[in-house]
């Protein structure tokens, strides 16, 4: 999964769940978090050592960091292209389906488009991150979705 | 016995009223309007009910609307809170009329002080020191000199009728005055259309302070004083006290208590309220204004003194026996300082609504945090900023301070803009910790610059918050 930070610049990360956590990625800085649950809060760590406690967000659409403050985009920028990587297309805004162009079981190539999606008065491909199998469409042409809303989900080829 | 009190306001305060309201043992009544129908401070009411409308002049500000809710809810007593009614006599006068209890001071009290030259007037009758310049409008440079010549330089020349530091010039010598007083007349005749002047002295470095007064209709007591010279747009952003400028200086600090108790019974005071002084790099000072109203900082006096003033402000009112009955059980102790934590930008500081996804914090022993945040919250821009007063109290400054520093770093408000950081930046400034600052301070110091978050802390700050939602 990818979240765009864009501010006055633009931040990328790429999370992906592991065993025992997260695996968060931005350019080539890698950090693996662990999890911890005691009572009602939840801890992340970095090297198993140094704990820290978790807030939970509602949601994340905006984020402020000081003086700079960030949209934050999941899965795909509605400015653009959005290349996926990882497996789970979830759309951060509230869209309609306008073209679907895979059905469950399809091979796609890296580069594909797989559905359009018209967010924010403007229609965004939604293209395969990696070679992939689809392995479940969870919208159709016409439909409107609220965000949050998972429409695909791909099968990734090692 | 038991009475029904409605609060006609939002926000932290009308949390801090509600909690007064129901320790007392009285009914709280909250209400919410339709801009705000999950207001937090609902959660500390007793009983709410809707104040119709959106807008505040539909609501906070309507007086008859208020006064019909009243009456149908049945209620014996309004506290107004801080802001919207709090400081206005007509009202006041409306609600006693339907013989309801108005929480705060006299509607005469309001009057007086509510009014710029009616207080000056009423300070130097009081022999309370105001500060030295012409009584009236100057008609020549001739007159204008012979005042600054007799106050001494540098003077303030300002428009009868200006405002919002516009027709206002500083004067240092008698060259600069000669050359100021037409400019300042032509200002103030193409702003305000009134070339009028006054010749006032001007405090270099003045320092805001103010002292808190609690009365009823016996007593006039003083709570000590307050440092509310971290300001920024005339706003306080960061107060303490006991005041670091006068510091050991028992005599001084005497002096400006009685001073402010004084003024306060010069207009019959018979509630919670703070008399405001500058005081100048020498110690003298001279009377601001009067607030006839709880104020935001009120916390602070609470915590060096211990007296509860919101709960001593409702018994005044209701004719009841305050917590303390001679001055002499009065006295401060410790340091506290109050952080007020806003929805604005850190370094431009201005307002910044937008919505809370993520809050948490855990303080350490001293801290009180008195807000009206919780996670998915809209800050919306119908109402003041204030979101919050981060509080904290320690046995000396030092140990507020560090006290202070902690708790910011363990404050979260994620999603909304806000000044957690300006406040870290002045909490570890150098003459902001010496205790030596004037009401210049942000102006001068600049500490806004000095907010610096490495780009791995950003990162991190990212990280944590892609794992707060996911999770």
């Amino acid at each position: 999964m990818r979240y765009y930070f864009s501010g006055e610049n633009e931040v990328v990360f790429d999370i992906e769940k592991t065993k025992n956590g997260y695996k968060i990625l931005k350019d080539k800085l890698e950090k693996i978090y662990s999890i911890k649950e005691i009572g009602d809060s939840l801890f992340f760590s970095s090297d198993d050592k140094e704990w820290k406690k978790l807030i939970k967000l509602k949601s994340l659409k905006d984020i402020s960091i000081a003086s700079d403050k960030f949209n934050v985009y999941k899965g795909f920028k509605p400015s653009g292209v959005g290349e996926q990587d990882f497996g789970s297309l979830v759309t951060q805004m509230p869209g309609k389906i306008v073209k679907l162009f895979c059905s469950v079981g399809d091979e796609v190539k890296k580069g594909d488009t797989l559905l359009i999606l018209e967010a924010m008065k403007m229609e965004n491909e939604i293209k395969a991150g990696a070679d992939a199998v689809v392995k479940l469409v969870n919208v159709e042409e016409n439909q409107s979705i609220e965000s949050g809303h998972l429409m695909l989900e791909l099968d990734i080829k090692a | 016995m038991s009475k029904r009190i409605l609060i006609i306001n939002r926000g932290e305060i009308a949390i801090r009223i509600a909690k007064a309201i129901n320790e007392l043992g009285h009914v709280s009544v909250g209400v919410w309007t339709d801009n705000e129908p999950k207001a937090y401070h609902l959660s500390y009411c007793k009983e709410w009910t809707r104040l119709e409308g959106s807008n505040n002049s539909e609501t906070y500000l309507n007086q008859d609307k208020i006064l019909e809710l009243a009456k149908k809810l049945d209620i014996d007593a309004i506290h107004p809170g801080y802001g919207f009614l709090a400081e206005n006599s007509e009202f006041v006068r409306k609600v006693e009329n339907e013989g309801i209890i108005f929480i705060g001071p006299n509607a005469e009290a309001i009057d007086l002080m509510g009014d710029k030259a009616k207080s000056k007037k009423l300070a130097k009758d009081a022999n309370v020191p105001t500060v030295p310049g012409s009584l009236g409008e100057v008609e020549s440079i001739k007159e204008a000199e012979e005042i600054a010549q007799e106050i001494g330089y540098p003077v303030l020349l300002k428009a009868v009728a200006g405002g919002g530091g516009k027709g206002m010039r500083i004067c240092s010598n008698k060259n600069e005055l000669e050359i100021n007083f037409p400019a300042v007349q032509r200002e103030g005749q193409s702003s305000f259309g009134n070339p009028g002047l006054l010749v006032e002295k001007y405090i270099t470095n003045p320092r805001h302070i103010e002292v808190q007064i609690l009365a009823d209709k016996k007593n006039i007591f003083h709570v000590y004083e307050r440092e509310c010279s971290v300001q920024r747009r005339h706003q306080k952003i960061v107060e303490e006290a006991p005041s670091p400028f006068i510091g050991n200086d028992e005599k001084v600090r005497n002096n400006i208590c009685e001073t402010g108790v004084r003024l306060a019974a010069a207009v019959n005071y018979d509630s919670a309220g703070t008399v405001e002084f500058i005081m100048d790099e020498d110690k003298s000072f001279y009377f601001l204004e009067m607030n006839t109203r709880i104020q935001v900082e009120h916390p602070i006096t609470e915590e060096t003194t211990g007296i509860d003033l919101l709960a001593n402000m409702i018994k005044s009112a209701l004719g009841e026996r305050l917590d303390i009955s001679s001055q002499e059980e009065i006295s401060q102790k410790g340091h506290s300082i109050e952080c007020r934590i806003c929805a604005e930008d850190p370094v431009s500081m201005l307002p910044a609504p937008g919505v809370v996804s993520g809050f948490d914090y855990s303080f350490p022993q001293g801290i009180r945090f008195d807000h009206c945040i919780y996670s998915g919250i809209e800050i919306t821009p119908d109402f003041d900023p204030m979101i919050g007063k981060l509080i904290s109290f320690g046995i000396n400054r030092d140990v507020a301070i560090r006290k202070m520093r902690d708790a910011l770093e363990r404050l979260e408000i994620v999603g909304l803009k806000n000044n957690i950081e300006l406040h870290k930046a002045i909490l570890n400034e150098e003459k902001f910790k010496s205790g030596n600052y004037s009401t210049k301070y942000i102006e001068e110091v600049s500490p806004q610059d000095k907010i610096q978050l490495s780009s791995e802390r950003r990162d991190e700050i990212m990280m944590a918050a892609i794992l707060g939602e996911i999770i």
